[in-house]
Parts: structure tokens; C-alpha cells; sequence
């Protein structure tokens, strides 16, 4: 079959694309390029290479806290935001109750609100019943922030689990709860680990919401922000790279988790028939 | 007499306006296989996820050895279910699916495997016992699923469509094991299925359903030859349904007034001059032979032309235009048909005993109303 125009098509597509991952990644990619950089005012080519960004950061003891405070704000949050998620998912599998549409709305609507607009409120509202400033008011937030995206995970997952599975555990003497524990929570198991992946990736990187209420507890984001407020120094390149790295690590595991992994049992139902 | 294993009782159940079940009345014998058919929407399935409390029945009881099961839930009720898709679970292998029921039961961990094991040897499955269910074949897929419902011993096992997803090679051979199966264990069966040849070969008592309604509840050949109404005479068998208006009674005897004119048939049921009624002919008792040739003594003859003929293997359909609407259907044995020696267009005559011929009081509604 002959498409004349496909090549050129083709082109233009592969051309458009190109310039969007450059406009997207390039800035990341030169900050990458620059954290190795032995100088105060790095150009391109650099005038040479060197870790000592990386030392600097290394030996900032406040640098070591807000990482080591976004990692437990992050291995909070991540798990209470994923059981949230996976309960909300799971009632919207399991049962059809009226205002249903209003209880998905709400429970997806977290991350459409402006993160300033949230972040001001969380403020207001923790000043208001005294938890403001402690590491718990950023978990609290980025459960917050954090449950609709596991609940999205999860729901996904469940669309494609077989609801005859549910009633044949039912039927062989699973109690409703044991149910969830020994056939919905293992059917469900690459997604709940990729979920954790995700919002622990959305958590340690979140900066508007936790400047706003983590009060002297900076996270890692934020201590970001005040080095760039102080001045323009190249700990930024060196910093915004780890950042970085680790989130994409969280959120690529997470997608192998989701998209790579042969899902089973949602293959078609009479998957396997008549195999030799 | 004994108390029924199962007995529903004027259960009814809608889905929205939809009437799946309306009022149906039926005791289930322990031991019994009972084969529940239909066409699909008839209700069947819907019939047993009620017996298996998966739905709850709007109106109506269900009693299970003496005691109410109505609203019992599912968990409660050991009444294992084989599902037409098998529904084995995805995340445990072949020896973790079948003894699913038994750690539920909280049996421990040394006796579940070694009942689980018991029940993988007797069905031929022992040495994929730590398989991926999903690498099974079909058919393996459908032993582990009766093992599965077997391992905790029920007393009676529910089975939806089982075999609808295997090759009809396998369905013969599953159809013997199950019969094997079932006679071995002296457990209850009850079995959903839409085919004839399925409730048929296995079961020794057939319950026909449709439109929510049972229609007619007996054995195989009872229902095969001695339909309730047109609705089962139709929906088995090969069946020639001729109405018509009675005319005259003797005793067992009708002689009805059809289009082919004046018929005798066999009545089983009172019956009331000039009511309407149709004649149900089965289409193997109906003999076939050339034009002119001479039929027995007492024999209804029509003649006709012959329109079509269907060759089914051992056996042939032939179809012949006798002035009705619609051919009649007369199944012939093949070497009867090779014998007859007739084609499309031939003249034939067509002739029944009166005995053979049954008449039912016409149904003009929907069947069962």
C-alpha cells in the first residue's frame, strides 16, 4: 500500500517532537552539564571539570537535614496517601452509591487547586489548630497532595481486575475484608508499589505547599529556594541534579511497574485456552 | 419423603425493569444432577448466583438441608461455584488456586497442601502443581477450577457454563469426567447451560427455563419426547409444530383440524372441543417414502416435495413442503436416507402413528403466561 505523504509526515513529526523534549530537558541537561563545572561562572565548553559543587553540598549540614527531613516527609506521606488512595479506589470499584460522580470529583480535585491557593490555606488552617511548623503539618499536606495520583494508580489497576474474581473468593469462604487482603490487594500489588514510587517522587519534590507550612523544617526544595535567594551559586547545579535524579528514578520505576510488567489476570478471561 | 437438599419457593428477582426470575418454584434431590436450560436471558445463571447467595432474591425463600438460606451470604454458604471463565486467580499457582478455599476455612497449612495434592492427582494435574495457572491449557485451566470447588468437600457444587469456553473435543471428554465425577463423589450438581446436548448427556433431570419462568423440570427423555408446551417443544429436539382446532375426543385420542387437514394425535392433558391446540411431531418419528408407496395401517399420510436437506453425520434433515407454512422436518438415520434415495424437488410421502403425535393446548402468549 502506497501513502505518499507519509515520509514527509513523518519528518515534521519526528522534527516537532525533538524540539520539544530539547525546550523540555535542555535547561535540565545544562544544569547537569554545569554541576560538573570548576568554575564560579560556568560556560559552554566548560573550562573544566570537578565534584567540588558536590563536596559543598555534601558538607552544608543544612543541605544533609532537609534531605534527610524530604526523605521522611516522603516515607510518610507516600504509604498513608497510597492506603487513602486505595481504599477511595476500591470503593469505587466495589460499590455504586448515590453522589458518587461528587465523591470522585472531590477526591480527584487536590491537584487542580493551585498549589499556592493550598498552600496558603494549609498554612491558615494548621496556624488555626496549632500544628503549624512541625514535619507533620508537610506530611499532612502532601497526603494531601499525594492521594488522588495513588488513587488514580490504583483505580486504573482495578478497571481491569475480573469482578467474577471478588465473588469466587466469596464463594470459596473469604469473608468481605479477607477478600481485599488475599485477591484484591495481591491483583492490585504492581500498581500499589507503583503509586508509592509516584507519590513519593510528587512529595520529595514539592516545594510551594511545604514552604509555606514547614515553618523552620525546610525540605530539600526549599532549601533549594533559599540558596538561590542568598546567592546564585553553582551547589544549585549540584543539588538540582540529585534532586532531579532521584525523582526520575521513583517515577521511571514506577512506570516499568505499571506499563512494563505483563499485568496478570487482566488478560483476556479465556487467555491460555487451548494451548498445546 | 425426604426434605429437598435445595428448595426455592416463588423467587423472583428483577434487574432494574428487567424480570430475571419470576415466582419460580424448584426442590433440588441430594445426589441429583440437575441440569438448569434455556436460551440466553432465560434466567438460569441468575437462578444460580441466588442459590449461590451472589444475588439476593427480591421476593421468594431459598432453603439449603432444612434451613433458610435467602439472605445468607456467600462466604457462609459452602456452595463452591465453577464460573463459565474460570475466575482462578492470576496471582497463585496451580497447588495455591485449589487450596484457596481450604486456607479460607483456616485449615492449616501441612493439611491444605496435602488435600490440595489429593485433589491435583485424582484430576491429572499433579505435575503442574507449581505452574502459573495462566500457562495451563484450557482444559487444564478447567480441572483446576473443579478442584478447587472439590477441596473442601461440599455437598453440592454449582457449575455455570463450564465447558462453553473449550473446544467441543474437550467438551465431550470433560462432559464424561464430570459424569464420572459426580457419580463417584454422590455429591449434588447442578448445572447452568444453554446447550441441549450438554444437560442431555450428563444430567438425570433437566429443568427448562425461560422468561424468568420453569417451563418444564424432568428427565432427559421426558422432555425430549413428551415436551410440556411449545416453548420446550420447540427449543429441543428437532420438534414440527402444527396448529390447529380440536374436533372430536376419544378417550387418550384428539382429532384436531389443522391446515392438512383432519389429524389424530396422543392428548396427555384435558382437553376441550374446538380449543385451539398444536400438534408437536417429533421430527425422528416421522417416515418418509416415495410417492405412491403404501404406508401402514393407521398411519397419518401427507404428501409433499421435498425443499432441502441438511446432513448431520449419522444422520440427515430433510425438509418438505406439505401445503403448511414452513417445511417439515424429518430427520432420517443416513442409510434410511440413502435407501429413500430422493432429491431436492422429489414427491414424498410423510406418515406418522397417531401415538407419536402429541397435542398441547396452544400457547398464543409468551410461553408460560
Amino acid at each position: 500500500m502506497s501513502r505518499p505523504h507519509s515520509t514527509g509526515f513523518g519528518f515534521g513529526f519526528g522534527a516537532a517532537l525533538v524540539a520539544i523534549y530539547a525546550f523540555i530537558y535542555a535547561p535540565i541537561v545544562i544544569s547537569f552539564i554545569f554541576s560538573f563545572s570548576a568554575e564560579r561562572f560556568p560556560t559552554i565548553p566548560l573550562g573544566g571539570v570537578s565534584l567540588q559543587w558536590y563536596g559543598f553540598v555534601w558538607s552544608d549540614p543544612d543541605v544533609h537535614a532537609a534531605f534527610w527531613r524530604s526523605i521522611n516527609v516522603a516515607a510518610l506521606a507516600a504509604p498513608i496517601a497510597v492506603f487513602i488512595g486505595f481504599g477511595a479506589a476500591y470503593t469505587d470499584y466495589r460499590s455504586k452509591f448515590f453522589g458518587k460522580a461528587l465523591y470522585l470529583t472531590l477526591g480527584l480535585l487536590p491537584p487542580l487547586v493551585p498549589v499556592l491557593i493550598l498552600g496558603v490555606a494549609m498554612l491558615f488552617f494548621f496556624a488555626k489548630v496549632g500544628l503549624f511548623g512541625g514535619l507533620y503539618s508537610i506530611v499532612i499536606s502532601h497526603v494531601v497532595l499525594c492521594t488522588p495520583f495513588a488513587f488514580t494508580v490504583v483505580r486504573l489497576r482495578l478497571t481491569q481486575v475480573n469482578p467474577a474474581l471478588e465473588q469466587a473468593a466469596w464463594n470459596l469462604g473469604a469473608g468481605p475484608w479477607r477478600t481485599v487482603g488475599s485477591v484484591i490487594v495481591p491483583m492490585c500489588l504492581p500498581a500499589i508499589v507503583a503509586a508509592l514510587l509516584v507519590t513519593a517522587a510528587i512529595s520529595f519534590d514539592e516545594f510551594a505547599v511545604a514552604w509555606f507550612v514547614s515553618g523552620m523544617n525546610e525540605t530539600l526544595p526549599v532549601r533549594v529556594l533559599n540558596f538561590v535567594q542568598g546567592q546564585a551559586s553553582p551547589r544549585i547545579n549540584a543539588i538540582g541534579s540529585l534532586t532531579f535524579t532521584i525523582s526520575m528514578l521513583l517515577v521511571m520505576s514506577a512506570l516499568i511497574l505499571l506499563f512494563f510488567r505483563t499485568p496478570q489476570g487482566s488478560a483476556p478471561i479465556d487467555a491460555g485456552r487451548d494451548k498445546p | 419423603m425426604s426434605e429437598p437438599l435445595i428448595k426455592i419457593r416463588q423467587v423472583s428477582k428483577s434487574f432494574g425493569a428487567f424480570l430475571a426470575v419470576d415466582g419460580i418454584d424448584l426442590d433440588i434431590e441430594e445426589g441429583a444432577f440437575v441440569a438448569i436450560m434455556g436460551p440466553s436471558g432465560c434466567g438460569k445463571t441468575t437462578t444460580l448466583r441466588m442459590i449461590a447467595g451472589l444475588e439476593i432474591p427480591d421476593r421468594g425463600s431459598i432453603h439449603y438441608r432444612g434451613s433458610d438460606v435467602t439472605f445468607a451470604s456467600p462466604w457462609d454458604r459452602r456452595m463452591p461455584l465453577v464460573w463459565q471463565n474460570l475466575a482462578l486467580f492470576p496471582f497463585l499457582n496451580v497447588i495455591e488456586n485449589v487450596a484457596f478455599g481450604l486456607r479460607m476455612a483456616n485449615v492449616p497449612k501441612v493439611e491444605r497442601r496435602e488435600r490440595a495434592r489429593q485433589w491435583l492427582d485424582r484430576l491429572d494435574l499433579a505435575e503442574f502443581s507449581r505452574r502459573n495457572v495462566t500457562d495451563l491449557s484450557g482444559g487444564q485451566q478447567q480441572r483446576v477450577a473443579l478442584a478447587r470447588a472439590l477441596v473442601t468437600e461440599p455437598r453440592v457444587l454449582l457449575l455455570d457454563e463450564p465447558l462453553s469456553a473449550l473446544d467441543s473435543h474437550l467438551v465431550v471428554r470433560m462432559q464424561a469426567e464430570l459424569i464420572n465425577l459426580q457419580r463417584q463423589l454422590g455429591i449434588t450438581f447442578v448445572y447452568v447451560t444453554h446447550s441441549q446436548s450438554e444437560a442431555f448427556a450428563m444430567a438425570d433431570r433437566v429443568v427448562i427455563m425461560d422468561h424468568g419462568r420453569i417451563q418444564q423440570i424432568g428427565a432427559p427423555r421426558e422432555i425430549f419426547r413428551l415436551p410440556a408446551n411449545r416453548f420446550v417443544a420447540e427449543f429441543v429436539g428437532a420438534n414440527n409444530i402444527i396448529p390447529g382446532r380440536v374436533a372430536e375426543l376419544r378417550g387418550e385420542r384428539a382429532l384436531v383440524d389443522t391446515e392438512l387437514g383432519r389429524l389424530c394425535a396422543a392428548s396427555r392433558s384435558p382437553l376441550a372441543l374446538q380449543a385451539e391446540v398444536d400438534i408437536i411431531v417429533g421430527a425422528d418419528l416421522i417416515a418418509a417414502r416415495p410417492d405412491g408407496a403404501f404406508a401402514e395401517d393407521g398411519e397419518q399420510i401427507l404428501s409433499g416435495r421435498v425443499v432441502g436437506e441438511q446432513f448431520l453425520g449419522s444422520s440427515v434433515t430433510l425438509y418438505v413442503d406439505v401445503g403448511m407454512e414452513g417445511p417439515m422436518k424429518v430427520q432420517l438415520p443416513l442409510h434410511k436416507f440413502d435407501q429413500l434415495g430422493v432429491g431436492r424437488g422429489a414427491a414424498v410421502n410423510l406418515s406418522w402413528e397417531p401415538s407419536a403425535a402429541l397435542v398441547l393446548p396452544a400457547t398464543k402468549q409468551k410461553p408460560g403466561e
